[in-house]
């Protein structure tokens, strides 16, 4: 057989092509059980439409009622009203931890989210505020530095006394009464405002992030495992070891855990879990994070989705089935804390080892600047 | 034995002989052009902050560990006088000068920080070490302007030394794919294609079981044959047709910066003049000579910095273990994206006098890209936690204990846990 070159490339080229087609997953007979592309961009619609969005929303829902409650307690300081705006406080910071996340574009750039929680604030300055007698509304709020607002300057304005009783005091007959009262105000009313500039960013940014279905830095999907790894690892590291004294130089420290006047450090943690849950299992579809792993993993015996899911859930167990305060935990009950360590340790290790390894990501710029 | 030595003989007369400058030329004019680029990109991407200003700690190598980056304005004046050198050498103005100096510059920027080590960092580096010594400026330079010359020819050694280099990367690149998780397993392929099944149009193709394969394999091939195919006349512009289609479509996958241009850049030094008359008719022809004085001692420095390339790329086999596990002997061999690896490190340290535990994780001073590598790299997971030790002695006047426990994840496989003890740091 002579064939001519133009013939013999074509023939080569059918059978690559050929090849391809065969090679097609098992071919028709498996085609309901193997699922041949992945919709990224779909799940990136989903988490930002169905998660991100949600949770600011679900936030800024919860900052208003902060301040319709902060409104009436300046109003009226009570027992009851108090309890009102604390009780609102704990709804928001909870809210705020499913939020926490979403860090993404220019919130992050600009460091937009520790307008709201950044931990921990500076008590000088805010007791120097209190004293000042500048007029402590929104104005001055937003002018403030990042340390001197937020929800955890509200949780010590609201929560710090030894009991409500004393607390109300500050309120009422304190000799800082108004400052207090007006700073509360001012602080709940400067939530509503950052958290509306915050959706605005956000709804600005969505068409930029739901796009970026690269694999690089700075790509969404990358954002979004980082802030997980960065998440969990804050929370170990800052929020519960630096608490137990377990880092350098410190010695267990309640003062140092993350809701010191409220108490309510195990609520927060558990909506940090359930915000790493929403993230990667995204309730309305399938088309999640979940759903890639499990879709690169096809054909593959441990998948590692249900081990995430689990790890996950043996955290949020170990949560419910404390007894007292983490707070007090950490005087009366330190080994339980270690465990609760060990076991965010284990939900950090399959984010930030397994799943990045599994989803080939690009977390650094030399990885993406060669090899 | 006679045939054998008049054999060595005719090759040590060949590497002497006088030839057309020009492919020398060429490559020094692409290498300074893409050193420039690459030097304007590192400053623009905000790396001389990022990289060598804002580490309060670097990862030195051993023998080095006097290299320190320099003070704010100037590092930044050092990374832009690296530019600027790279411009001198395209230029050929100054030449020698321009060259070593930026030999120097790029090395000692490279030495700064183990952490951000790559192949095609230490590629330049060699490159510029070996230009030091070559007449690159002979033509198509400013140097070479005034001197109206009747003999630009050079030694055809000159140019060899660097043709080998370019094909010693090919060669042990393709080497280092020589390995059942590129070859059995198409891994890392599979996940990087399966990652990237978005792309438009070839996308598509990355979701089929084959196409791993397909790339893994003919990537081990493309890089062990495609030095002899540019060495080869014959094939040389179909072999440059290939390098090009291959490090664009790298390009096109993985994003990685400037290594695809340098590759393909470099692949110039084997076109001749031969060659370019082919494209330009107009090329005026060089005839070739022997020298009168070969300065046949350059033989043996030419000779050990080979054997040195030979041994580097392969060291890792004097080591026992994996070495995409281990990665003793991992650098400096030409291993090219064969594995896709993450890590996580828990430090737990305990002073000797108070009997204190207490956990250290490297993200709370390393920065993001430091402790990405750190993790899954064990000399630097040693180094760090030596240093951890050092800084704890200097701050209390105490002795600590160390042990380390180091999370990695290779090529899609389940993570798996090492625990380093004590004495490991000692």
């Amino acid at each position: 057989m002579n064939f001519s070159s133009s013939k013999r490339a074509t023939l080569f080229l059918v059978l690559i092509l050929s090849g391809f087609l065969s090679c097609e997953k098992d071919e028709t007979v498996v085609e309901e059980e193997v699922q041949q592309t992945f919709d990224r961009k779909l799940m990136l619609d989903n988490i930002y439409d169905n998660v991100a969005v949600p949770a600011y929303e679900t936030f800024l829902d919860r900052a208003k009622n902060l301040l319709m409650a902060a409104e009436a307690f300046s109003e009226n300081p009570n027992a009851m009203s108090l309890l009102d705006v604390q009780e609102q406080w704990k709804s928001a910071k909870f809210a705020w931890e499913q939020v926490e996340f979403y860090d993404f574009g220019e919130i992050n750039s600009l460091f937009l989210q520790n307008k709201i929680d950044k931990y921990p604030f500076n008590l000088g300055n805010v007791e120097d505020n209190l004293e000042s007698g500048d007029t402590l509304d929104q104005g001055f709020v937003n002018n403030s530095g990042s340390t001197t607002k937020g929800l955890p300057v509200l949780e010590y304005l609201l929560f710090h006394g030894a009991d409500n009783t004393a607390i109300l005091e500050n309120y009422t007959s304190g000799p800082l009464a108004l400052s207090y009262r007006n700073y509360v105000v001012g602080l709940a009313s400067d939530l509503v405002v950052q958290t509306e500039q915050l959706i605005q960013i956000l709804n600005y940014g969505r068409e930029a992030w739901v796009s970026d279905i690269g694999q690089g830095v700075g790509t969404s999907l990358n954002q979004l495992a980082n802030n997980q790894v960065a998440v969990i690892e804050e929370t170990i590291i800052i929020k519960v070891l630096r608490t137990l004294g377990l880092d350098k130089f410190a010695t267990a420290d309640p003062i140092r855990v993350d809701t010191p006047y409220a108490k309510v450090s195990y609520e927060v943690l558990k909506n940090s879990l359930i915000s790493i849950q929403n993230s990667v299992t995204e309730a309305s579809s399938q088309v999640n994070l979940y759903g890639l792993l499990n879709f690169l993993q096809q054909g593959q015996d441990e998948l590692l989705a249900p081990k995430i899911e689990t790890a996950i859930e043996k955290a949020m167990e170990a949560l419910d089935n404390t007894s007292t305060t983490f707070y007090d935990d950490i005087t009366s009950n330190p080994s339980e804390l270690e465990t609760l360590a060990n076991l965010l340790s284990d939900i950090l290790v399959l984010v930030k080892v397994d799943m990045a390894n599994q989803l080939g990501l690009t977390i650094v710029f030399n990885i993406t600047d060669g090899d | 034995m006679q045939k054998g030595s008049d054999r060595l003989s005719k090759w040590s007369d060949l590497l002497f002989q006088k030839v057309d400058p020009l492919p020398l030329s060429l490559f020094r004019i692409t290498f300074g052009i893409l050193l420039f680029i690459s030097q304007v990109r590192f400053l623009a991407e905000g790396w001389v902050e990022s990289l060598y200003l804002e580490p309060t700690y670097h990862f030195t190598y051993p023998g080095f560990h006097w290299v320190r980056p320099l003070p704010g304005i100037w590092m930044y004046s050092l990374v832009i006088g690296t530019a600027a050198l790279a411009v001198f050498i395209a230029l050929g103005l100054f030449y020698r000068i321009a060259i070593i100096g930026f030999f120097l510059s790029f090395t000692y920027l490279e030495l700064i920080d183990k952490s951000w080590y790559l192949n095609h960092y230490y590629f330049v580096s060699l490159i510029a070490f070996l230009l030091v010594f070559l007449p690159a400026n002979q033509s198509m330079s400013i140097d070479s302007l005034p001197l109206k010359q009747s003999d630009s020819r050079i030694a055809r050694w000159s140019i060899l030394c660097i043709q080998c280099q370019v094909a010693t990367v090919y060669f042990f690149a393709g080497i280092a794919k020589i390995k059942y998780d590129w070859l059995i397993l198409a891994q890392p392929m599979d996940i990087w294609l399966n990652a990237r099944t978005h792309i438009p149009v070839i996308g598509s193709l990355f979701s089929f079981d084959v196409t791993p394969y397909i790339f893994s394999w003919a990537g081990m091939i493309y890089d062990l044959t495609i030095p002899f195919f540019l060495f080869w006349r014959r094939t040389r512009f179909l072999a440059f047709f290939a390098v090009v289609v291959f490090h664009v479509l790298t390009h096109i996958l993985f994003n990685i910066g400037m290594f695809p241009w340098i590759m393909i850049g470099s692949a110039l030094i084997f076109f001749d003049r031969l060659d370019w008359k082919k494209i330009f008719p107009g090329i005026q022809d060089v005839s070739s000579s022997f020298l009168l004085k070969p300065k046949r001692w350059i033989q043996i420095p030419l000779a050990g910095y080979f054997a040195l390339q030979f041994f580097l790329p392969l060291r890792h086999h004097l080591f026992e273990g994996n070495v995409l596990e281990n990665e003793k002997g991992f650098r400096f061999a030409w291993h090219v994206m064969v594995m896709e690896k993450n890590g996580h490190v828990e430090y737990q340290l305990t002073d000797e006098v108070t009997g204190k535990t207490w956990s250290r994780y490297p993200s709370e001073e390393l920065t993001l890209g430091q402790e990405k590598q750190m993790s899954f790299q064990r000399d630097m997971l040693i180094q760090y936690g030596k240093h951890l030790k050092k800084e704890y002695y200097q701050q209390t006047g105490n002795e600590c204990s160390i042990t380390a426990k180091n999370w990695t994840a290779l090529n899609g496989r389940p993570s798996k846990i090492t625990v380093y003890s004590a004495k490991d740091f000692n």
